[in-house]
This record gives C-alpha cells, structure tokens and sequence, in this order.
C-alpha cells in the first residue's frame, strides 16, 4: 500500500463518540513531511481525543489513519511509537522514580537488553548502553538538562519536565511527533527554548502536529493551523487565513473565558502534579 | 547502572537484618539452645528457604511488574507435580513405578511448564484490569488442585506420588553427610537444607542481574506509568508475559523443592492458602526489593514455629493440628492486614516506590 | 436426571445470585473487590447456626426458633458489614490507603474471618437440623418445599433491591457512585453515607445467601470461600459493578455448573463444576470482558 501520497500522516474520516456524544469526526488531516502543523479549538473540542485515536491509545469508532503511506489504524500504541510516530502528553508522564538518564535511556528503540535473549550477550547489550547513553546525554545537553542527569525526574520543576519528555521522545527516534500543550505549565523563558528546540528540530526534517493554546505562539511559528470545533475540523490553512475565518472567531469569542478558565485549572493541576 | 533501584534507607535495611538475627535466636532461645535446638533451625530454614525462592518469584509479578497473582501456589503445584512424575517414583493407591529422569533436568521442565501456565494466565487477563489477573489466579490455584485430584491415572488422586526423594539424595556429596553427623542432624535433612539454600542465592543473584538490566528497566517503568511505556514504543502486554512467565518458573521452582521436602505430593499439599503465606512473606520483606522476601520468610517461619508452641498453649494440647494451623492462617492473615495498612513497604521496600492504584 | 440437575441448579443459582450481587454493589460503588465476601456468607450462616442450635448439640447454641435465628444473623451480617465499612474501610480511605493495598487487605481479611470460625466451630460441618423433606413437583421440576422456599425469598430480596437500586434517593445515588464516581460527588452525594448504606445491604444480602448455602449443603467454615469462585465466575459473566448482571450472571453459572455435573468426568468429581465455573469465566474474559451487562469502559 505505499503510494507516493506527499502526505507523512493522513487521517480520513476518523470517528470517536462516548456512550452517543461525538468527540471526534475528522473528515481530513493530512500533513506535509517536515512541516510544523498547530490543531487549535477551544475546550473540548476533540484535540486530545483524536491525539489518543491516532495514536492507538483509544480506539475508533472507524476511519482510516496512514503514516508513512502505511495504515496503522487499529495498531497498539508501542507499534504506532515504534513506527516514528511519538505523542507526548498533556500531563507530563515522566518516571518520577526514574532518573532523568534513565528516562532516556528507556526510551532508547535498539537496546537488544530489553529482549529476554539479550540476557546472553552481555557484551552487545553493553556497548549498545554506553552508545544510548552517549546519544541521551548529547540529547540532555541540547536540551540543558545535563545539570539533572541524575536526579529523580520526579524532582524536576514542570518545565524540565516538558523538556525531558520532549528529549526522551526524540530517544525513539520519531519521524513525526505529537507534542499535546507542550508549553503548559511552563514558565515563560524556558516555554521560548522549547519553541526554538521544537523549531531546530523542524529544520532538521522533522514533523509535528502542535496542540496548543497560546495564540501568538501559534500564529508565529506554525506554516498550517487547523481549527477543530465539536469533534471537526472547522478551517485549515496559513495561520494569517485561520485568524480572520468568521467560524474560527466565533467559536472562539465565546469560549474565550472558558479557556482562560482551564488554563488556570490546567496550571493549578500541574503545579499538584508536583 | 541504576543505584537508585535498590538503594534503600540504611537505617531501615539495617533494622531489617537485626530483625533476622533476632529471628534466628528466637529459634535458638526458644529451644533453650539444646541439642535439638540445630534440629528445629534446621526445619524452619528449610521452610524458610522454599518459601523465600516462592516469595521471590510472586516478586517479580508483584513487585517488579505490579501484576496481582493470588494463585501462586498453582505454579508450585505444575513444578512440583512435573519434576516428581518424571523422576523415579510410586503413584497411586498401589504404588505404581515410574519415572527414571535425573532431577535437575526433571526440576527444569517442571519450571518451564509452570512458566507455560504463566503464559496460559496471560492470555485472557493481562489486557484487562489488574483485578482480572486476582479472580482468574485465585480461580486457577483452587482448580488445577480439584483438577490433580481427579486426574488419578496421572496424579495418584488422593494417593498421591511418593518415593521420589532419593533423586536428590542421590546427588549428596560424601562430605555433607560427614558434616551432618558432626552437627547431629539426619544427613538428608541437612543436604536439603543446603540444596535449598544454594537455589535461594542463585536465583537472587539471577533475579538481580535480570532486574537491573534494560529488561528490567522496561518493568519498571511499566509498574509505574503503563501508558508512558507504551507512548515510547514498549510492548506493555509482552513484557507482563515474560514476568508472569519467569515468576511463575520460579514458584515452579519452590514447588519442586517443597515436594522434596514434604517426600510425598498430594493434591491437598497444594491449598490455596500457601499463596497467602507467600504474600505474607513478600509483604513483610518489602515487595520490590531485592533481600527483602528473603529475609520476610526467614523472619515469617521463625514467628510460625514459635507460635505453635504458643498456640499450643493457648488452646490446650488437646485441641489438636487443625487449631494449631487455623491459629498460623489467622496469624498470616493479621500480619498481611498490619503490614498493609501500618508499613505498606515492609522491611526492605521504599516507600516512595508503592505500587498505589491497580492498573 | 437433567432436570433434577436443573432443579438443583435453579437453587444453587439463586443462592449465587443473592451472594453475588452484595460483591457487585460494593465494587460498583467502592471500586474494591472484596475477597473476603465469601467468608462474610460463611459468617452469616455460622451466626445463624449458634442461634439455633440449641446448648447440648454441637457447636453449642442458644436454641431460637430457626426463622429467628435467621432474622437476627441477616441484621448481624448488616452490621458487621457496616463495622468493617466505618472501622477498617473509611479510615483507610481516609489515610489515601490505594487500591493494590485494600484489595491485599481483603484477602488478609478473609483469612482472619474464616480461621477465627475455624477456631471457633471446628472444622466440621452442622445442619440447621431443619430436618428431611420430600422433593414435590413445582411447575414441573422436582424441588422440596424448602428449595422453593429459598428460591422464593431469594427473588423477592433481589426484586426489592432493584426497585430500591432503580427509585429510591440511595440506590440512585450508588447507581450513580458506580457509573461516574467524580461526577457523583461533584454533584453533591454523600459519598461516605452512600458507602455505609452499600457495605450494611452487602453484608446482610451476603449472610442470607450464606444461610440459603447452609440450608442446601452444610455449614462449614470454608463454605463461603469455595462459593467465592462460582460468586467470581457470576460476576464476570453479568459484567462486575452492575447488581442487575450479578443476579443473571448468578442464575446462568449456577444452572451451567451444576447442569455439568452430568457430564462423565464431572459425575465422579462433582468439585470439577469448579472448573466448568472458570471455563466459562475464562471465555467471557477473551470474548466480552465487560460481561453481559458491564460498561466497556471499566475493565481496561
């Protein structure tokens, strides 16, 4: 079934309800290798949901979802990851009693130690950690977390958090990557490194689909945004063409306050989270 | 590689060895260090040490993945039940022969076929909650004993299977036997003690090795954050397999062990509730730590032989075996209850390590 | 032949489906499966059997007249279900015990209760004395005056416990707790109340289908235990948390198992329905794991 689609990831007619509410009804996304794709829309509209259902960790009602030209609806999560398609969460899922190295290292794709049979060959197993850990710490370096290689993740502030989950995804070696509101909870200055890391890593040939709420962060480093509204896609295209859609406007102006709301709430949970 | 693992209190890990030393003497001291004194040490430490490499594999399910096996004496019993069957023995109401497999091979296939059974247990239970893997392995370890009871043709019923104990005998050097006279000790008991003793360490320092490598790092993260192990491309439901698997043949393994011990296999040596008494032992040791259901057995079984002489008391000699036992399975059961609700991590166990929500 | 079994089975499943459904409610509504409910029945029986036995006959009681006696152990069975609630279960709950904790502490439980009646009454078993009946045709099937009368009543109590579970503000609201936990306090329910008022109906419902055991078989100290399986298989089958599933999943494995027992095997090992029991536990896991009546979402 590979076809020379231009497309890294297409979603077709993917469906999602909850015992008869419809979460998501996504007609079409489909996105461009190497590109930096927002899906915005206010509160509950789907974002999340479809994130899972994508992703293999909810399963669809139906709809057909392609990656690389393959389909991959209806994988396990760990195949979809495996594939080079990575999420990350909106509530960061670092392994609080894990260090930040072995964060990482966990998440190395080629460690044949993980397999029952890598048991008997101490030496590969051995040569492959010391390589894995020269990849995560040239990693924790970019990310300027070498300083807490060795904590507990668990003590990380909720910044360090986001960059450490970001890091550990890359340790999968991703083609493409779902990051759910990586800048939530994260103070200002370390939220504009993560944009540049996210950025750097664009120009590098790596794709993302971004859900995020900061619209300025939005409109000025994304090429594409997509608005979801309700389970389905309302508008879809240059951030400057987004803003001025009527429909865009108006399911936003409504939910504005809301937003602002949950933002607080989602920050508060954050800050118990740790 | 990963110090924080086991590193734990050293306030705590020390009050847990005296804990032991206290045990040990308790033997000693309760025996008023007589002659017979060696005796008795040597029967709890045999109990202790088949119950410890029992208690190490419900770790791994327990401990290390956080996968609740309430039928852990079904994997003794699958051991136990292969390694005595295919080593030389008699069966049955009429003592039938049987058997001429050389007990280290024989105890091997005992433990991949209890790893088998661990491999069955996961098919219809490790996508599901983790309550499914209780009812269904507590359903398990009642049936399959049911199961050898009816089964005559194979089991023995009743009967049972006997006459199996020489092929560990068989492999005791001259030199134990010479030691064992000196310590005035029946040589067979003490090569049993040794032999149990010697698969105690090994299966530690194994469990260690495996625990601490990539393998078990991927268990770790799974006992703490399913989903994260799965988003980074971990097959959550595989790796589960093999800790059932691999726990499982090490339960296979006490199993064989209890069965020399016992010299005779009955369906009715398996009851359901040997799987508490390994619970209880995990729980007081700390699940999750690597000495930790070592030390909760020998720590366990100094408390139980002591106690029968207290119960015995209390409930006058005459009361017979069967108060002594209930006495021992309410003791087990207030000791599991204390330990939860009082010191969740046990004696060796960290606490910021708990397992808390069933997943 | 099949339908003495089927009589039989009719019986047993009523009995599985009143012992089941006190499970069912305190999962649905606590989230806790409660391993020591089977030793619950057997305290039930056991509380009405020294009520009725009278001083000189073993184990030695206080001679009421048998439906006394068990009036009196069903409102004990309420109690002791509301102590462990108030004396054990809340301040757990309170202290944030978790759930891996509260499950392993139901088993510890369950091996207290049943080794304390082990202590208590030895470990053989007692008839209510209650004395021979004659099996007449109901409708039928072959049953004694008192089998129907156990069915009878066993109906009666599930009916009046589905219409408290559909109107009553309580059953409402338990039915509530079970389906959206934080959404039902969020909307202002007692939750601790609601709780108390489950484990009191679990625990009494659990010592009238104890005594029903006692009644058909014998009282022993185990007895509970060994029904906790089948009680397990019911649950699975009509779908955990849900009362309405326990009862039908209670008729069906009750009426399978103990149909089974006319298969060859089973006949010469009647303790093989067990097995049957898992067998079908087994299949609904791998086929539909919620169970006939269960919601998808709670089993993964």
């Amino acid at each position: 079934m590979k076809s020379s689609s231009p497309f890294i990831f297409e979603a077709t007619n993917v469906r999602k309800d909850f015992g008869g509410v419809v979460a998501v009804n996504v007609d079409e996304i489909c996105i461009e290798p190497g590109t930096l794709v927002s899906l915005i829309g206010p509160n509950g509209a789907g974002k999340t949901t479809f994130f899972d259902v994508v992703t293999g960790f909810q399963s669809a009602r139906s709809g057909q979802v392609c990656f690389k030209g393959e389909p991959i609806s209806g994988w396990e999560p760990y195949k979809i990851a495996r594939q080079g398609l990575v999420r990350t969460f909106q509530l960061t899922r670092v392994l609080a009693r894990m260090t930040v190295i072995d964060n990482m290292r966990l998440a190395a794709d080629d460690q044949p130690g993980e397999r029952l049979y890598g048991q008997f060959l101490p030496g590969t197993v051995r040569r492959k950690e010391s390589e894995i850990t020269g990849r995560a710490d040239e990693l924790l370096e970019r990310f300027a977390l070498t300083r807490v290689r060795d904590e507990y993740a668990g003590r990380l502030s909720g910044g360090q958090k986001k960059l450490l989950e970001l890091a550990r995804a890359l340790m999968v070696r991703p083609k493409m990557m779902l990051l759910d509101e990586p800048m939530a909870g994260v103070n200002p200055a370390l939220g504009e490194s993560l944009l540049h890391y996210v950025q750097e890593l664009r120009d590098e040939g790596m794709t993302f689909l971004l859900v995020e709420h900061d619209m300025d962060v939005v409109m000025r480093i994304s090429e594409r945004v997509i608005v979801m509204a309700a389970g389905e896609v309302i508008a879809d295209g240059l951030p400057g063409e987004v803003r001025t859609d009527r429909r865009v406007i108006d399911a936003y102006l409504g939910e504005h306050a809301a937003e602002q709301i949950a933002a607080a709430e989602a920050q508060a949970r954050e800050a118990r989270h740790e | 590689m990963t110090a924080d693992a086991t590193a734990i209190p050293r306030k705590d890990a020390l009050v847990g060895y005296a804990l032991v030393a206290l045990a040990i003497l308790w033997i000693f001291a309760g025996n008023g260090f007589s002659s017979t004194s060696f005796n008795v040490f040597t029967g709890v430490m045999i109990s202790a040490g088949i119950y410890a490499i029992a208690a190490l594999g419900l770790n791994v399910h327990f401990g290390f993945t956080g996968l609740l096996n309430f039928g852990h004496v079904a994997f003794m019993a699958v051991g136990a039940y292969t390694a005595v069957l295919l080593v030389p023995h008699g069966v049955g109401r009429l003592g039938v022969v049987g058997g001429n497999w050389p007990l280290i091979p024989a105890a091997l296939v005992g433990m991949a076929l209890a790893a088998l059974l661990g491999l069955l247990l996961g098919i219809p239970t490790l996508r599901l909650r983790g309550d499914y893997l209780a009812i269904v392995t507590i359903a398990v370890g009642e049936i399959l004993r049911l199961v050898a009871r009816a089964a005559e043709g194979l089991t023995g019923g009743v009967f049972g299977v006997i006459n199996f104990s020489n092929s560990l005998q068989n492999l005791r050097p001259g030199f134990v036997t010479t030691i064992a006279r000196e310590l005035r000790v029946p040589p067979a008991q003490f090569f049993l003690l040794i032999s149990i003793w010697i698969l105690v360490v090994l299966v530690w320092l194994g469990l260690r090795l495996l625990l601490r490598s990539p393998w078990g790092r991927v268990l770790k993260s799974i006992r703490e954050d399913e989903e994260a192990a799965r988003a980074l491309g971990k097959n959550v439901v595989a790796y589960k397999r093999q800790s059932l698997m691999i726990g499982g043949a090490i339960g296979g393994l006490a199993g064989v062990m209890l069965a020399m011990s016992f010299g005779t296999v009955r369906p009715d040596t398996f009851l359901p509730l040997i799987t508490f008494f390994v619970w209880a032992i995990l729980l007081i040791g700390g699940a999750g730590s690597f000495a930790g259901p070592i030390a909760g057995s020998v720590i366990f079984w100094a408390i139980l032989s002591q106690t029968d002489s207290l119960a015995n008391t209390l409930f006058s000699s005459s009361a017979g075996g069967s108060a002594v036992a209930a006495f021992r399975f309410v003791l087990a059961g207030a000791l599991i209850m204390a330990i939860m609700i009082f010191r969740p991590q046990g004696l060796f166990g960290k606490k910021e390590e708990l397992l808390l929500e069933i997943k | 032949m099949f339908l003495d079994q089927l009589a039989n089975g009719i019986v047993l499943g009523t009995i599985i489906a009143i012992s089941a459904v006190g499970l069912s409610l305190i999962f649905g509504v606590t989230g806790l499966v409660n391993f020591a409910h089977g030793d619950l029945l057997t305290l039930g029986a056991v509380f009405a059997l020294v009520f009725t036995v009278p001083g000189d006959v073993d184990p030695g009681g206080i001679g009421l007249p048998f439906w006394l006696a068990v009036v009196l152990a069903v409102v004990l069975g309420g109690v002791v279900g509301g102590l462990l609630e108030r004396g054990l279960f809340r301040p757990l709950r309170d202290r944030e015990v978790g759930g891996i904790a509260l499950l392993v502490i139901t088993i510890g439980l369950a091996l207290v209760v049943r080794h304390v009646i082990l202590l208590w009454i030895g470990g053989d078993g007692y008839g209510y004395g209650l004395g021979l009946q004659r099996r007449e045709s109901f409708l039928g099937i072959d049953l004694t005056p008192r089998d129907v009368m156990i069915v009878l009543v066993s109906l009666a109590v599930m009916a009046g416990l589905g219409l408290f579970l559909l109107h009553s503000r309580t059953g409402k609201a338990m039915r509530a707790l079970a389906d959206n936990p934080d959404l039902a306090e969020a909307s202002g329910i007692d939750v601790n109340r609601v709780i108390l008022v489950t484990w009191i109906i679990g625990g009494s419902v659990g010592a009238l289908g104890g005594i029903f055991l006692g009644m058909t078989e014998q009282v022993r100290y185990n007895m509970g235990f060994n029904l906790l399986l089948l009680i397990f298989a019911a649950v699975i089958l009509g779908g955990i948390g849900t009362a309405f599933g326990a009862m039908i999943g209670g008729l069906i494995i009750g009426i399978v198992t103990q149909v089974s027992t006319l298969l060859p095997v089973i006949e010469t090992n009647t303790d093989l329905k067990l097995a049957v029991a898992l067998g079908i536990m087994i299949i609904v896991l791998l086929i539909r794991p919620q169970g006939i009546l269960g919601k998808r979402e709670r089993v993964s």
